[in-house]
């Protein structure tokens, strides 16, 4: 993690969330984003109940880490 | 313009799936998001007060617990965190003051930010300031991201102290939080401070057994909330 980093990781967050169905359209983090925390970061997830494809999968697009094109894209914001 | 996750390409979606328990680490500078769940809502969920526990919380911890084999100074002894007036989920300051100082994070400025001058902090269990008790976002419509843990005071009782057990259960551990102060109903009167502070704990600190007793302070009317937070330095002891 120091090498991906560049320096020695400190913990900055932690904070546990609940995913609840609303049959609305996506809100906030539902939608696609970027964090932009630090210069640098890298975020660890764990489930804490079961997660499938119907109770609220965490999603990536692979290959954006860099491309500033799409963030003006309406399924995006922040 | 149809809003459409193929925009960016079908063969680039990614989508984590696992039992509980599953980890992955994610540069989330990268676009990513949290699928909105089509399970069937939890038919009694309030929209922003909990009836006193979370539904569909896991039973047991998910993951082994590793306790830590000595006690960091580095350890923060409180934290506190500034909301914005609409109070969501990502606080504007934090506060932590810690064995060798006190130390603040300005989250209005993140990417200008520089390292935080915080040593020893080598792994999750040496993190007791964890903010576990998160507050709702201010809405009286459906809440899509509701923390897992969290204080549920009642709506009419807004100044009693009260102890309240949240399962902890990610750290193996639960933590009794003391909750005082003029509470209120998260709708009517969002909170924009919170404030925590381990004021006592019995058995081993790291261990699965651990009590942990904080104080955790809220404070919503807005004649005790602070209306603006001061100007602070980006990363430094406060003098």
């Amino acid at each position: 993690m120091g090498d991906i980093l560049g320096a020695k990781p400190t913990i900055s967050l932690m904070a546990a969330w609940w995913s609840i169905a609303h049959g609305e359209a996506a809100q906030e983090a539902e939608r696609y984003h970027r964090d932009v925390d630090d210069y640098r970061f890298v975020k660890l997830f764990v489930y804490l109940t079961d997660v499938d494809e119907q109770s609220g999968p965490h999603a990536f697009v692979r290959g954006l880490t860099q491309d500033r094109q799409v963030d003006g894209h309406p399924e995006t914001f922040g | 313009m149809r809003r459409s996750p193929t925009y960016f390409g079908r063969e680039n979606m990614l989508s984590f799936s696992g039992p509980a328990g599953t980890a992955f680490l994610e540069n989330t500078y990268g676009i990513h998001r949290g699928v909105p769940p089509k399970d069937a809502n939890p038919a009694a969920f309030p929209g922003a007060l909990f009836p006193g526990r979370v539904r569909r919380r896991p039973q047991a911890p998910v993951a082994p617990f590793v306790p830590s084999k000595r006690v960091s100074r580095s350890i923060p002894m409180s934290t506190e965190f500034i909301f914005t007036e609409d109070c969501n989920h990502r606080p504007l300051l934090t506060w932590t003051e810690m064995a060798t100082g006190t130390y603040f994070e300005d989250r209005t400025r993140g990417r200008n930010c520089r390292p935080p001058p915080l040593r020893g902090w080598t792994s999750l269990t040496t993190t007791a300031f964890a903010p576990t008790t998160q507050l709702l976002p201010r809405t009286t419509g459906p809440s899509t991201l509701a923390p897992a843990a969290m204080v549920a005071p009642s709506s009419d009782d807004r100044t009693s102290v009260r102890q309240i057990v949240v399962p902890i259960s990610q750290f193996g551990a639960q933590r009794h939080l003391l909750v005082d102060g003029d509470v209120g109903p998260p709708i009517r009167a969002a909170p924009r401070i919170i404030h925590s502070q381990v004021i006592a704990g019995r058995g081993d600190f790291h261990s699965k057994q651990a009590e942990i007793h904080q104080e955790v302070s809220f404070r919503a009317s807005p004649k005790t909330a602070r209306t603006s937070p001061p100007v602070p330095r980006c990363w430094g002891p406060l003098s």
